[in-house]
């Protein structure tokens, strides 16, 4: 069986580094992939390449069958894959309304997630919609970068370090909606530190060094072997 | 507020023309200010666009038809000269500041020469369109209608901007490009296009500028540098890709050069770049630049 997105021998260079060197993953079936790897090992390189922000040097990204390595960012979105970025990015002068706006206008055809069905599943937006994104709670923004990201009816998301700087109590809420999102059978990469927030949802781990994955295995096999956690990712 | 009354009186005409001038640049500044804050080009050309306007008002204007001819010619222009400027600067988008603003200098003394050529290196002025020649009365000071013209369709090609830039889909793509290119293309957007719109806005404002300020500005190949460089200044005391800063900055730049000199002519020289250096001292990041900083 085919994944929906499969990445394949997949390099990209800023500069003369050398930040991917041909890395293979798959995402698909109705799971969630965590992606773990210490800072600096090519995870975020590896989300801008696959959403077309970083120009890979060689290799293939073929999501649903189509080949994207290469394609500028807003094909690849229209194809099908969502982005929550690192940093949440959310536009800080626009307000939520305006920020759910823009996505929603970009999205072409059938319309799965519509404003209020993100106002629905994230309630919080719905209070502060007239605020700007710089008036928001991290959390907030975080939920404001997901459903901004649902409203372009993804089929795969690219989820970079979502837990990032919020709260414990906050952490639970985005799992919760996540959890959610997966239950609808939208498939993730979910690109994690907070390893314990990741393997409350993940189907399958890989775990990435310098520029390639060396792991790959079911949420329960990683769970068992905490020998590999422990060298790949120096965590016990 | 006896003595308030009788100052404002004393001093109206300069205010007025304040207000006009600085309107005038609103129109020259705000393409200026949001092609570098969307596409980070420093379109130096936007200066001869403006120019072209205004000859675009010398050959066309006459009666009030000829006026409208000329506002339509411009706009075409504007937008055709917007658009060529946005494919000139494609192939080259991946490298410095530099690259970009000289190609755009390099169209711009292109753009002049061509001015030259055609309609001479002589001051040209522009009559007004008939119907707003002579003077109006206000509160007891006689002031020229043609300005006060100036300022009314100032003030609606301001509203109507804020409106387009702050109040539709459109704008808030534009605006939010201006703080985050890269997302707002992943989200689906092709922001190639959206910089196309804006260049083409942009320009057809700048040219739109030059035909109303054709009859009250000399006409003449040089009129290109001097606006350009005023409408950078505004763009710097206003804040990079901010609407609202391109209006504070260009009304102030306006009252500096009217009122300012008016009041203190022997540091008219300074004023200028006086009040830059404080705004800059005061805000760099300019009046309305960075609102999340």
């Amino acid at each position: 069986m085919t994944a929906l997105l499969e990445v394949r021998g997949l390099s990209a260079h800023y500069g003369v580094i050398h930040a991917l060197q041909g890395v293979d993953l798959d995402v698909g079936g109705e799971q969630v992939v965590a992606l773990f790897g210490r800072n600096g090992v090519g995870k975020t390189t590896l989300v801008s390449a696959v959403m077309g922000m970083l120009r890979p040097t060689s290799g293939s990204v073929r999501f649903d069958g189509r080949e994207l390595a290469g394609a500028p960012p807003h094909v690849i979105a229209r194809a099908g894959i969502g982005l929550v970025p690192q940093g949440r990015r959310v536009f800080a002068a626009l307000t939520v309304e305006e920020n759910l706006g823009i996505a929603a206008r970009a999205a072409a055809g059938d319309r799965a997630w519509t404003r209020e069905r993100v106002y629905d599943l994230l309630p919080r937006l719905a209070d502060r919609r007239r605020n700007r994104g710089h008036q928001l709670s991290g959390g907030e923004q975080q939920m404001l970068a997901i459903g901004r990201a649902l409203l372009g009816n993804p089929r795969l998301l690219l989820l970079d370090e979502p837990s990032d700087g919020l709260a414990p109590r906050i952490v639970d809420d985005i799992v919760e909606v996540l959890a959610e999102l997966r239950a609808e059978g939208i498939p993730a990469l979910l690109v994690e530190q907070n390893l314990g927030m990741a393997l409350r949802l993940a189907d399958v781990v890989a775990i990435m060094t310098k520029g390639q994955i060396v792991y790959r295995a079911t949420a329960a096999e990683f769970r068992a072997d905490p020998e590999t956690a422990r060298t790949l990712l120096g965590v016990a | 507020m006896e003595s308030l009354v009788g100052w404002l009186d004393a001093n109206l005409i300069s205010i007025l023309n304040g207000v006009a001038r600085g309107l005038l640049l609103f129109t020259m500044a705000v393409g200026l200010s949001l092609i570098f804050g969307l596409a980070d080009v420093l379109n130096l050309a936007h200066g001869a666009v403006f120019l072209l306007g205004a000859y675009m008002a010398f050959q066309f204007a006459g009666d009030g038809t000829g006026f409208v001819v000329a506002v339509l010619a411009a706009v075409v222009l504007g937008v055709l000269l917007g658009g060529g400027l946005t494919a000139a600067l494609r192939p080259i988008s991946g490298r410095g500041h530099l690259d970009q603003a000289l190609l755009t200098l390099g169209i711009a003394f292109v753009l002049s020469d061509i001015a030259s050529i055609v309609w001479g290196n002589d001051f040209r002025s522009v009559p007004p369109p008939a119907f707003l020649r002579g003077s109006t009365n206000i509160v007891g000071h006689a002031y020229p209608t043609y300005r006060l013209a100036v300022i009314v369709v100032g003030l609606a090609i301001a509203g109507a901007v804020y409106a387009l830039f702050e109040r539709t889909q459109l704008g808030a793509v534009v605006r939010a490009a201006v703080e985050d290119r890269a997302m707002v293309s992943a989200l689906g957007i092709n922001v190639g296009r959206v910089l196309v719109a804006v260049f083409a806005i942009g320009s057809a404002l700048a040219a739109f500028g030059g035909v109303i300020g054709g009859p009250v500005l000399a006409v003449n190949p040089g009129l290109d540098w001097e606006v350009l460089i005023l409408a950078l200044i505004v763009v710097v005391i206003g804040g990079l890709g901010s609407i609202k800063g391109a209006f504070a900055g260009a009304l102030l730049i306006g009252q500096v050069q009217s009122l300012g000199v008016a009041l203190v002519p022997q540091l008219a020289a300074f004023l200028l770049f006086g009040a830059m250096a404080v705004v800059l001292l005061v805000r760099p990041e300019g009046l309305f630049g960075d609102v999340t900083a």
